[in-house]
Formats: C-alpha cells, structure tokens, sequence
C-alpha cells in the first residue's frame, strides 16, 4: 500500500468522515440504524455505489465538458443506484423492503456527489475507486455504530439474535426516530472532543 | 468554428452516456424482472397458504406446488379472491383486505371456512407501521392469536381483551396501530359477509 492510499483511506475514514465530520448523509444515518442488519446492506451499497460512480467519473473525467459535469455525474449515480435496487429486490426482497426508499435516495446522498466533484473530477480512476470504498466505509462504520447502540438499547438484540436475555426492558425510544438524533448527536459530539479545535482550524483553512 | 463545436459536443456527449447507461440498466431489469415477479408473488402465495392454515414447507419451489394444487383465485366486484381445495372439498376462503394503519396502508389476508362461520386465519402481505412497536403485527404470536375466531349473526366481531368478549390481545406502545388493524379486519369481514351468497 503506498502513501497516497494509505492517506486517502484514513482521511475518508477516520480524519475527514463523512458522516461526523463532513455532516454527509445524515438522512439516510438517521432512517435505517434502527437494525443492524438494515445498516450493513445500506452501508455496502453506499460503498458500491460511492467507489464505482468515482471511477465512472474519474474515467470520463477528461472528456466531460466542464459546465455539464453535474448532469454527467448524476447520470452515473443514479445508474449505479438503479443496479444495486434491482439486485436487493431480486435477491433480498425482505431487506429491501425494509429500507424501503432509502436505496432509491441513494442518488441524492450528498457523500457520493461530494465525492465525485471534489475528488473524482481531480483525480487517475484507480484512486478515485479507492476513495469511493473509504469514504463509504467511513459511513458504513458509523452507521453500523449507531445501528448497534440502538438495536442492543431498543430490541435488545444484535443483527437480530437476542442477546441481553428476555429479561431486558426494550428502550423503545431508540428504535423511533428520536432515538437517532441522540445516537447521531452524541457520535458527533464525541467526534468534535478527539479532534482538537486546532485540527479543526487546519480543515477550514 | 469553436463555438459551435461547443455546443454540439455536449450535446452528443450527453446522449451517447445516457444511452449506454440506459441500455445497461434495461439489460439488468430484463434479466432480473422475473425473480422480482416470483418473489413478490411468492411472498403473497405463503401468505395466503398461512392464512387458510395450510401447511407448507419455506423451500421456494414447494410453496409454488402446494399453491397451484390447493388455491383456486377467483374475482367479485373485481376484487380477488382465493378458494382452498383440498381433495376436491372447499378448506375455506381467503380475502384480501386492506385499510389505513399509522403510517401508511395495512394490506392483509383473512381467510374464513366454508360456511363463513369463523375465522380461519389473518396474515399481513404489507404494511409501514414503526419496527418493533406496531411493526410486530407481523410477529407469529399476533398472527396466530386470530385462529378459529367464531363471527356472530352481526358479522366479524374481534375486540381486544380485557374488554368483555374480548379475543385478540392488542400490542402495548402500538395502540394506533392495533385498533386500525381490527378495524380493517372487522369492516372488511362485514364487506365479505354482505357478498357470501354470491361466493358460496
């Protein structure tokens, strides 16, 4: 692994986050975390979506004409989205069912477009494909983060298998949509405490 | 000669991308539209196997068979509906039913024995009620609590326990929920009732 991916891996998943710090995505962090399991298939297809769409863009990069870039790129997303809609429709229709829009609202995941214009457009395909799979597993992660709180809290369980005994008194408050403001702002709080105000005046500059 | 080709190349870039994209993903629909259709009809046909409360194993291609040799679907007032024969007797009648729960639409199944005497059995086929409070009128306990359920002379009557004659037990934390099922069950038993000339 050489520099350029080792920086580029740990930016989009530790130091420049999508979801904590970059606040990204947040519609979709806060719909589908009350399961884990509902996580984990929204966050593989925002990596699939992420890592491909930059390396379509990335190739195109060079003959794209600059004003109808966005246009070029939305295309691509929403193809890429379509494909992955298509597959957990024909192979897990219980999961898509689930998550209901939330896959079709892929398109509009602020991430992937970020991600396509201020990296994508810059940069050779190999590392764009690279920086898709970062900046999605960054907000896989998180998600998966939250989803683990909340479904442990609020069903007692984790990806669906009983764990803390029949005993448990669910938090029903964490598997409604309040419960993922909390989780979500606590992630982001927590997240402002590791990187020192100093940091952050390095990322505004 | 710049400008022009300015406004041309765009133009072109534009629909050869769209309509390779578009052509990629006719393809894959093309390919994959029919395992969506079984699925999705598959999803229904247990559910209206499970209503009637025939027994049937998960593997996809069983319940496909058991289907087509017990359910016979049949339509009134161009609404459907499924008759289970077994060995040339009728089981009973399935319906599907449907009505608004907290977040969305509830569509079920109910399925009534021949004489239209009690109830057979429910299912959900869909609903958008909220996980793990009102979303657990899918659960098996739920569900299986609306067994054998006799109707009266006045129609489908289920009322929630503890009230007196009360059948069925309500989920705690998904009071709206709970009502807007037995009322979409309780109407709809009524509708099936007024047409029970017709379909006997």
């Amino acid at each position: 692994m050489n520099k350029k991916t080792k920086k580029i891996l740990t930016l989009g998943i530790w130091k420049d986050n999508a979801v904590y710090r970059q606040i990204l995505g947040i519609c979709s962090a806060l719909a589908v975390t009350n399961l884990m399991l509902n996580s984990l298939i929204m966050g593989l297809g925002l990596i699939f979506v992420t890592a491909f769409s930059e390396l379509t863009v990335s190739i195109l990069r060079k003959y794209t004409p600059k004003h109808i870039r966005m246009m070029v790129q939305t295309l691509i997303i929403a193809s890429y989205v379509i494909i992955v809609d298509i597959f957990l429709k024909a192979s897990f229709p219980e999961i898509s069912k689930a998550l209901g829009p939330y896959v079709g609202l892929i398109i509009t995941n602020c991430i992937i477009m970020g991600r396509c214009e201020s990296f994508a457009q810059n940069n050779t395909p190999l590392y764009s494909f690279i920086d898709g799979i970062a900046s999605g597993t960054g907000y896989a992660i998180i998600l998966l983060l939250i989803a683990f709180v909340r479904e442990l809290l609020g069903f007692g369980s984790i990806f669906g298998i009983n764990v803390l005994g029949t005993s448990w008194v669910s938090w029903t408050l964490m598997i409604m949509p309040p419960g993922a403001f909390f989780m979500l702002a606590i992630v982001i709080w927590i997240s402002r405490n590791i990187f020192s105000e100093e940091d952050e005046g390095k990322v505004k500059a | 000669m710049p400008k022009k080709k300015k406004v041309l190349y765009p133009v072109v870039f534009m629909i050869v991308l769209t309509a390779f994209f578009t052509l990629i993903l006719a393809g894959i629909n093309e390919l994959s539209v029919k395992s969506i259709d079984k699925q999705e009809n598959l999803k229904i046909q247990s559910k209206v196997l499970n209503s009637l409360g025939i027994e049937y194993k998960s593997d996809e291609d069983e319940i496909i068979e058991t289907y087509r040799e017990v359910i016979e679907e049949k339509e009134i007032d161009g609404k459907k509906y499924f008759i289970a024969v077994i060995d040339g007797s009728i089981l009973g009648y399935a319906f599907t039913v449907e009505g608004a729960g907290l977040w969305g639409r509830i569509k079920g199944i109910v399925a009534l024995d021949t004489n239209f005497e009690y109830i057979k059995g429910i299912d959900f086929i869909s609903h958008s009620e909220t996980p793990g409070l009102g979303g657990r009128i899918e659960e098996k306990w739920f569900i299986e609590q609306f067994r054998d359920i006799e109707l009266d002379s006045e129609g489908a009557l289920l009322i929630f326990r503890p009230s007196t004659g009360g059948n069925v037990d309500a989920i705690s934390g998904a009071t709206i929920t709970s009502k807007a099922v037995l009322k979409i069950f309780n109407e709809s038993i009524d509708e099936i009732l007024k047409m029970k000339e017709e379909i006997i």
